[in-house]
């Protein structure tokens, strides 16, 4: 489904992306993990073109997605939920559901019901709290409602940028659970974690970051009992 | 006494229709009531200036591109229904759209390299253009007569109807005014105006959700800036005569000001920031040559006491409505609120 071939990214100087390749196939969670400054989110952000690539070609259903625009990348069903959340803090809940409609082609007054409800049955809490601003929700909270801004594209690709991050332990549970759920409504996944052990639970397959590059990949059992991820996350042999 | 002024403020928008009824025939009735010009003329400038602060308002308060220099695109305006009507006598009709077109194409060449930039950068090179175009004024005689000044712009004729008295002035900057809140307001609510407030919350995250920013962000330039081309074309009929002296930085920071105060982001703001600010310096004319400090001191009341402007209530009436309706949701969906990791 998704295809990145060699992906290189320059933050002038410096090379955050070395020349990366890996594959997401349908329906799988695909996840990369890999600690601070591995690249992972340097990875995603380069896909959507929201920075620039140095190299490499994207294919995406067999389509050429290397040099296109972001909002022509989110048109054609790739939704990336941004790290840290990137909520509109002084939209309300709904108005930002709203906003993630805005590329999404088969847009009309039903199918976004539709989808809004679709939205609220998953995280009952953002309805409950649906003309609230957003910038007042809790951390979680913010994490569900941009989940469900993703979803409101009826996206066929989800790009979670550290959904885990900066949440209790009770919390990345739970949004953990959800994000299996999603799995279950026939999207594909790329997950980019910095919480390896979660992320590793619920994936199908793995790649491991280290300094730009991916390590090894393989099934996420797998990786989950390999000795190389301890290396690559505490730098112990 | 500040908090008394602000909850009578409130109490006036919770009967809003008939508030906005009652404002709207003294409005419209209002020349009737006067036959002092000095009041009358005050009316119109206000009313040029509630152009001014709301186009600006479309930019500062919708993207949130911090543009300081509206004065230069008002001068644009303004100088070209001077020449235009001086030099070839074309119809105000066809001269006053066009005043907009000239300050929006304008805008055009100045967001092409500059809209990439961003918070203060932005600012910097708005603020630059306005200094930019005013020295042009002064020193492109053969076009604009320099410091001279234009004098002698005909009096607008609709129709062969003759815009003439004060009284005629007002109903039609009046008659701007509304057409300009009209289409504002459907565009804000519009597939566009979602756009731009995308960008002001958070220009990152609306690229994500698929917002061209870029191409949106040049429209609302644009179409900010048309308005204050308006506005200027209005006023050199409204004055018949202009010069350099009228587009001085002063004037970008007056609007400024009127956007600040009033509250950005909202359409009623601008125009209540316009009054306010130009009826201040007026009416204690011994100190109307301290006009910006009166400004900035009435920023920093604002900053300090309400900072979303005077008629920004927006959000904090929502905040109260989202109280009672949480109320209401707590009694409903109780146990999916108080059971984690279900």
């Amino acid at each position: 489904m998704l295809k990145v071939e060699d992906l290189k990214v320059n933050y002038g100087q410096i090379n955050a992306v070395k020349g990366i390749s890996f594959e997401v196939k349908e329906k799988e969670i695909v996840t990369l993990i890999g600690s601070n400054g591995a690249g992972k989110t340097s990875t995603l952000r380069s896909i959507s073109n929201l920075i620039w690539k140095s190299g490499g070609k994207v294919t995406f259903m067999g389509e050429d997605i290397t040099k296109l625009k972001p909002s022509e990348i989110v048109k054609r069903g790739v939704c990336h939920v941004p790290e840290g959340r990137h909520i509109f803090p002084f939209l309300s809940v709904e108005e930002n559901l709203f906003m993630g409609s805005y590329a999404n082609n088969n847009r009309d007054k039903s199918n976004y019901k539709k989808n809004l409800e679709e939205v609220y049955s998953l995280f009952p809490v953002l309805k409950e709290r649906r003309k609230q601003m957003g910038g007042t929700l809790s951390g979680g909270e913010q994490q569900m409602l941009a989940i469900g801004r993703g979803l409101m594209l009826e996206p066929t690709l989800i790009f979670f940028d550290e959904p885990s991050l900066g949440l209790a332990p009770i919390l990345v549970e739970q949004i953990f659970k959800h994000i299996e759920k999603i799995r279950e409504m026939g999207k594909t996944l790329l997950l980019v974690e910095q919480n390896a052990r979660k992320a590793l639970k619920i994936a199908d397959r793995g790649y491991v970051m280290e300094t730009g590059k991916i390590i090894f990949s393989d099934t996420a059992d797998k990786i989950a009992k390999d000795p190389k991820l301890a290396k690559a996350y505490l730098g112990i042999a | 006494m500040m908090d008394q002024v602000f909850s009578l403020i409130q109490k006036l928008r919770a009967k809003s229709v008939y508030f906005l009824v009652l404002i709207g025939i003294f409005v419209l009735i209002f020349p009737q009531l006067t036959d002092n010009q000095y009041i009358l003329h005050i009316s119109i400038r206000i009313l040029i200036y509630m152009l001014l602060a709301s186009s600006l308002n479309m930019i500062v308060g919708y993207t949130g591109q911090y543009n300081i220099g509206q004065a230069g695109f008002y001068a644009i305006g303004a100088y070209t229904a001077a020449i235009i009507a001086t030099r070839a006598g074309y119809s105000f009709l066809l001269i006053l759209p066009l005043c907009g077109i000239m300050a929006a194409s304008m805008s055009a060449f100045l967001g092409f390299p500059t809209l990439r930039l961003r918070g203060i950068f932005f600012a910097f090179t708005t603020l630059g253009f306005s200094e930019v175009v005013r020295l042009t004024i002064l020193n492109w005689r053969t076009l604009t007569r320099g410091t001279f000044g234009i004098p002698g712009i005909p009096l607008p004729e609709i129709v062969n109807f003759q815009i003439s008295t004060n009284n005629h002035f007002y109903y039609l900057g009046l008659f701007l005014l509304v057409v300009m809140l009209f289409i504002s307001h459907r565009l804000i609510n519009s597939r566009i105006g979602r756009a731009w407030v995308a960008i002001r919350e958070d220009e990152n995250a609306a690229k994500a959700m698929g917002v061209e920013t870029f191409k949106y962000k040049m429209i609302n330039l644009m179409y900010g800036t048309f308005w204050a081309g308006i506005a200027g074309g209005f006023f050199a009929y409204f004055a018949g005569y202009i010069s350099a002296d009228s587009f001085i930085l002063d004037e970008s920071f007056a609007i400024l000001a009127m956007v600040l105060v009033g509250g950005k982001g909202t359409l009623v703001g601008p125009i209540v920031g316009a009054i306010i600010l130009t009826i201040l310096p007026e009416l204690v004319r011994e100190i109307a040559r301290y006009r910006l400090v009166i400004f900035g001191i009435a920023i920093l009341v604002m900053v300090h006491y309400r900072p979303q402007g005077i008629a920004g209530a927006k959000a904090e009436g929502r905040r109260i409505d989202v109280e009672k309706e949480y109320e209401a949701g707590i009694s409903e969906n109780a146990v999916e609120t108080t059971a984690p990791g279900n």
